[in-house]
């Protein structure tokens, strides 16, 4: 056994490894409902984090896309009753959208101008939706029906139940994380690290900067909008508090905890903050109180977060071999 | 009355809103041009002023003591969060930003734990209950003693920045915190003195716009939010701009919801964005010279 | 021919002028040097030039192209490149990964976004040359935080010159540096400038003396002074403006 924690591990082993984990889990964990919201979570994570981790830009608005990913959905299937398929594409799509005007206007501010932007257009957007009552239901929300997994006049299958939902969501984790894993590898995903790494210097080997801070935008709006739309359809209910600037600081926190620093480390975020805010809940109403102090101590000594650490104690296992 | 005749009242009412916006954007912009760190805990720290406020009254039954209690333990408050920031020198300042969010959070639910989830009325002080008469219109005590309050405040401020050596300390700090240092003042006594007396105008701030507003959990960070508006228009690290973009959002959000209130939300933001294209430095903000 | 003309530049900080309507201009293939006191204005004018500042007046002109307010992106794209007074490379990358980024930049594969960057072999194999030339060979794997001074100062150039670039700014590149490194630095700027335009801000005038065939000397944002290493030797304004800067209360 201690032979594997000395091996050096690749990216793709680490992968595969929490595929596995994803795959099991339902048959380790009996409650399927929260392993499923973990997946989501890990989803807006991760995407939340291509900005944080990788290009290095905090934003504090992303509940904006998240929110909007799970509206569209609701109003599409209250209205419209859209093809399951349908709902994600359009959620996903006005993920991009609003990460596309809000990027626009901000990226091309100084850091920390970028974060009280984004999150002024963030709330912007909720209190425009709160307004809206008649339509996004304020703050008491919308409730959905979850449609059938289905492709009209091939199949129908019911997503009613528990574990079929979960390998559902988990099909879109796997894809996500798989395209995230090649877009941070490839020529566009090293243009990103060393924007991150020296901007000025980047910029003087002749890289549009800002191009490149949009786009990356966009693709993290995108598939926060994706993670929005299936938490829509895993609690089958979306209110204006999905759009607000908690759930913005909720991502930040749990993405800082679990690790800023590889596509991962959001996945261990996800799953401690689902188990605070779904357990801890039910102790003490006052939860928040504990993620945010367990987030401060993080700030202060554990900046590479749970995963960081992990990995770095692997790699010095690794090198004492 | 017809709408046109509301008009000098919601004026007014704006520019009371506008001063304890600019209560809370002087120290967030002076705290912001001395040390590079936006402050998200600035909200919360308003917040607890006024529930200090509301104690202090409760207990006392004198709300004019909490304008001498509120500052001083909010200035208490900010060192202590100063000091918490000190930890993460020279680490990225992205921490930063994290470390005030993070203690915004705990702020603002230990006034929940100490207060309750439910907000609290305060009475308007007894003096100042009652209209005002000017002849063509009436307009509430409370309100015009807290703009001339607030403007008395606000000419003390710029009086110590312009006009006493601890003001030219901070303001050539705000310009160039390294030099500060190398000629010999002790830049981190300074530091924790600025943010302490940041946190005690937010706290004042929150003391009288408690009569107000009310008592609530979550007026830390709506205010803080329309904060930042206010700091990005009047242009980070300007005095003049915390008063020029704290009266300006407060008149604009007021007489919007005289006009359009549908729209008030919107129109901040709105105009926050027209002012970044336009002006991204700000009103009155100094030019970014790097790019 | 004129490849870089600069015209009437002017630069005002407040009430400070750091540049003062400097006219000059730099012929293809050169390598001139630009010394002068401190505060003479030297880095603020490579900075208009690269773009990293905006200047009050003036144009710059660059192969006749007017480039004077293109942002800095656009200016490097026009074939231009820097080397700045304090070393700007990407620490958390290894050496390889630095210059390979640097080639990059001009390839086709920049929005490429599904294949892996370590596919593409000829921007591997170009780096790999580069590595060689500015003698960091051996030190491809090694994080550029972990390098010494003087290797920091030669990958710099060597990510500089991974740009091809038509005109290199080399702002002190010595800087810091020990009597053999200052010669292997010499030695390579020698080479990179063959086929190149070079202008180089120094201080140490034995390196200005042993590398240019003209010297431009600037004081207080203006010039005043601009010819061989030999004619400036003997300018008698140039000595006042070194020695009266000593006299000055």
């Amino acid at each position: 056994m201690s032979r594997w924690l000395f091996r050096k591990f690749q990216d793709r082993h680490i992968f595969i490894l929490w595929a596995i984990f994803f795959l099991a889990l339902p048959f380790l964990v009996s409650n399927r409902f929260i392993i499923t919201e973990i997946l989501a979570y890990s989803l807006f994570g991760i995407s939340f984090n291509l900005m944080l981790g990788y290009v290095g830009l905090l934003s504090f608005g992303h509940a904006l896309y998240f929110g909007s990913g799970a509206y569209t959905m609701a109003l599409l299937l209250i209205h419209f009753k859209v093809n399951i398929f349908l709902g994600i594409l359009a959620g996903m799509g006005t993920g991009a959208v609003f990460a596309l005007v809000v990027g626009f206007l901000s990226i091309r501010q100084y850091g920390v101008y970028f974060s009280m932007l984004t999150l002024g257009f963030a709330e912007m957007v909720y209190f425009i939706a709160l307004k809206m009552r008649d339509i996004t239901g304020g703050e008491n929300g919308l409730a959905i029906v979850r449609p059938p997994l289905a492709i009209p006049g091939l199949f129908s299958v019911s997503l009613e139940s528990p574990l079929r939902l979960y390998y559902f969501v988990f099909v879109f984790l796997i894809l996500s994380l798989f395209i995230f894993r090649r877009l941070v590898d490839s020529p566009f995903g090293k243009v990103l690290d060393i924007i991150r790494e020296n901007e000025s210097r980047a910029r003087t080997l002749g890289y549009n900067v800002e191009k490149f801070k949009l786009i990356a935008f966009v693709v993290s709006g995108v598939f926060s909008g994706l993670a929005g739309t299936l938490y829509c359809l895993i609690i089958k209910f979306v209110h204006c508090g999905d759009l607000q600037w908690l759930k913005s600081g909720e991502v930040v926190i749990m993405t800082l905890i679990g690790g800023t620093g590889s596509l991962y480390g959001p996945i261990v975020g996800a799953i401690i903050n689902t188990f605070l805010s779904d357990f801890i809940s039910l102790l003490w109403q006052r939860w928040l109180f504990v993620l945010g102090t367990i987030f401060v101590i993080f700030v202060l000594y554990m900046r590479e977060g749970v995963w960081g650490e992990i990995q770095n104690l692997q790699k010095k296992l690794a090198r004492k071999s | 009355m017809d709408i046109l005749e509301s008009v000098p009242i919601f004026v007014f009412n704006g520019i009371a809103l506008g001063m304890i916006y600019f209560l809370i954007a002087i120290g967030l912009t002076i705290i912001f041009g001395m040390m590079g760190v936006i402050n998200f805990a600035h909200g919360a720290l308003y917040a607890i002023g006024a529930y200090l406020a509301y104690t202090t009254t409760l207990h006392t039954g004198n709300f004019w003591l909490s304008l001498a209690v509120a500052p001083v333990i909010m200035f208490g408050v900010g060192i202590g969060e100063y000091f918490l920031l000190r930890w993460l020198y020279g680490v990225e300042p992205v921490y930063q930003l994290l470390l005030t969010f993070g203690l915004a959070l705990i702020m603002q639910e230990v006034t929940i734990i100490i207060w309750g989830s439910v907000g609290k009325p305060l009475p308007i002080p007894a003096i100042f209950r009652g209209f005002y008469d000017f002849g063509i219109f009436t307009y509430p005590k409370y309100r015009i003693f807290l703009i001339v309050f607030t403007a008395a405040i606000a000419f003390i401020i710029w009086f110590s920045i312009m006009r006493t050596k601890l003001g030219a300390m901070i303001r050539a700090g705000t310009e160039d915190s390294e030099m500060v240092n190398s000629v010999g003042i002790n830049i981190s006594r300074l530091f924790t003195l600025v943010f302490g007396l940041g946190a005690s105008m937010a706290g004042l701030g929150g003391v009288l716009a408690a009569p107000i507003v009310g008592v609530e959990p979550f007026m830390g960070m709506n205010i803080l939010i329309i904060s930042f508006v206010v700091v990005v228009v009047g242009g980070l690290g300007s005095y003049g701009g915390a008063v020029l973009g704290g009266l300006l959002i407060g008149i604009i959000q007021s007489l919007c919801i005289l006009f359009f209130p549908a729209a008030a939300a919107v129109v901040v933001f709105a105009f926050m964005a027209v002012i970044l294209i336009v002006k991204p430095e700000g009103l009155l903000g100094k030019v970014e010279v790097n790019r | 021919m004129a490849i870089l003309k600069v015209e009437n530049l002017t630069k005002n900080f407040g009430g400070v002028c750091a540049v003062k309507e400097v006219r000059l201009e730099f012929n293809e293939g050169e390598l001139c040097s630009i010394i002068g006191p401190n505060g003479a204005g030297k880095t603020t004018f490579f900075k208009m030039i690269m773009g990293l500042l905006h200047p009050s007046s003036g144009n710059i002109f660059f192969r006749g192209k007017n480039i004077t307010h293109l942002p800095t992106h656009k200016i490097a794209g026009q074939g231009i490149c820097q080397t700045f007074q304090i070393i700007s490379i990407f620490p958390n990358l290894s050496v390889l990964e630095n210059i390979r980024m640097a080639i990059q930049s001009r390839s086709k594969y920049n929005f490429n976004f599904f294949h892996s960057a370590s596919r593409y072999l000829e921007l591997r194999e170009k780096a790999q040359e580069i590595v060689n030339d500015v003698h960091l060979a051996g030190r491809e794997t090694a994080y550029a935080k972990t390098l010494s001074y003087g290797e920091k100062r030669r990958l710099e150039i060597g990510i500089t010159v991974a740009r091809d670039p038509i005109l290199i700014l080399l702002d002190e590149p010595t800087a810091g540096m020990s009597h053999k490194e200052i010669l292997d630095t010499i030695k390579l700027i020698q080479t990179i400038s063959a086929r190149k335009t070079v202008i180089m801000v120094e201080h140490n005038i034995d390196v200005v003396f042993s590398l240019s065939a003209r010297v431009v000397v600037l004081n207080r944002g203006e010039v005043i002074s601009d010819g061989s290493p030999q004619q400036i030797q003997r300018d008698e304004s140039v000595k006042r403006a070194y020695l009266g800067k000593q006299n000055d209360p």
